[in-house]
């Protein structure tokens, strides 16, 4: 397995004045490049019993149901090569739907809810499909610049099959008034790059009567994964 | 231009989320390790991650992690490496860095092709320091004259 080079474009820029906390923590110095081994064969095997029956069903970790929007996020993971990653491990976290995240360093003056923790991990399938059921979460601000906001996301965090497949980004919704503002989104400088995080709204993975469905694809790096995956 | 989906930072909230995976292992070398900013400031989210064979990360594979302390410090009990090989593969995350960044500690008198490719003026950036018989004391610096050698892999 190899993992060809990211154009500029793609790959946010690690010093990126706007958001301004990369000032002081981005490197300058260019990536030593290099091909190893174990970047590329480390396996991922994760096993089963980490996971608990409401890992995927993020409106089931109180005693009753959240306040907000019932979503689904479904999607798939491939690699480069469009070849599923299959069994590897992905963990979600968000914030509720008032914009508040069950985490003592956010300060925001927003609810927090009873009902809801905003954490959940899954496994990928054989196909690299994933699905999970949580809340639509709220904008909220931060302390960027004056008046800025987070458009609404979820964190993803992706193992791959192989260490050099590690990912940790953000997925998006569509149409988000917040995104031209927005110095997080906008460190990605292509634009069909940056597309790429916003989930699209799909009537097939809206359930009747309960929740909403939004599907985000996901393309790992990596060519050529031997057969077998892990 | 490829298809990949692109990076976005890790944010100063994961904490709870990721706690799950916490673990500093049960090997037989101490590292100590320390965070900074371009500053010299300690970061104190960051999440680090090691990857190690042979240790056995709550997850089932060689994977230990740990969140960044407020003086920005971190611990892992690792394997004793095979003569050449490293401590262990780093992974970093934190608020302010858009990308992960993959790296790598080692201890003094390692041969390594990860070494060899580092330009022989930041090699030292790469190792970890002994403290005592057991235990080793490393700092990756985010930035800086002594900044760490961050690697892309091919
Ligand atoms: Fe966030």
């Amino acid at each position: 397995m190899h993992f060809p080079t990211l154009s500029p474009g793609e790959r946010p820029n690690d010093n990126h004045p706007p958001y301004k906390s990369t000032t002081l923590r981005g490197p300058r110095a260019e990536r030593v490049i290099v091909r190893h081994d174990f970047a590329a064969t480390s396996g991922v095997a994760v096993e089963r019993s980490i996971l608990s029956a409401n890992d995927i069903d993020l409106t089931k970790h109180g005693a009753s149901e959240p306040l907000g929007q019932a979503i689904t996020v479904s999607g798939r993971v491939v690699d480069e090569d469009g070849k599923p990653v299959r069994d590897s491990l992905v963990e979600v976290w968000q914030c509720n739907a008032a914009g508040r995240y069950a985490h003592a360093k956010d300060d925001h003056d927003a609810p927090l809810d009873p009902n809801f923790f905003g954490f959940g991990k899954f496994l990928t399938d054989s196909d690299g499909r994933y699905r999970f059921k949580t809340i639509k979460p709220g904008a909220y601000p931060w302390g960027n610049h004056p008046n800025a906001w987070r458009p609404a996301h979820i964190h993803f965090s992706l193992f791959g099959n192989v260490y050099a497949q590690r990912l940790v980004t953000q997925m998006y919704f569509p149409d988000d008034p917040l995104f031209p503002f927005d110095p997080i989104f906008n460190g990605i400088s292509d634009g069909a790059a940056r597309n790429r995080l916003i989930s699209r709204f799909s009537l097939d993975e809206t359930v009747s009567g309960t929740s909403l469905g939004f599907v985000f694809d996901i393309v790992l790096r990596g060519r050529n994964a031997t057969p077998s995956g892990v | 231009m490829s298809n990949v989906t692109s990076s976005q930072t890790i944010g100063p909230f994961f904490h709870e989320a990721l706690k799950w995976g916490n673990a500093v292992g049960n090997g037989e070398i101490e590292l100590q390790g320390r965070i900074v900013d371009g500053a010299g400031n300690p970061i104190d989210d960051a999440m680090i991650e090691v990857w190690a064979n042979d240790v056995a990360g709550v997850a089932g594979f060689g994977l230990l992690r740990q969140p960044s302390d407020r003086e920005g410090r971190f611990v892992f009990r690792l394997p004793k490496p095979n003569a050449g090989q490293p401590l262990a593969h780093v992974c970093v995350f934190a608020r302010g860095c858009f990308n992960h960044h993959f790296t790598a500690v080692f201890t003094s008198g390692s041969d390594h092709p990860l070494l060899n490719a580092t330009p022989a003026a930041r090699r030292d950036t790469l190792i970890a320091s002994a403290n005592g018989a057991s235990s080793f004391v490393w700092t990756i610096r985010m930035q800086g004259e002594s900044e760490t050698v961050f690697f892309e892999y091919q």
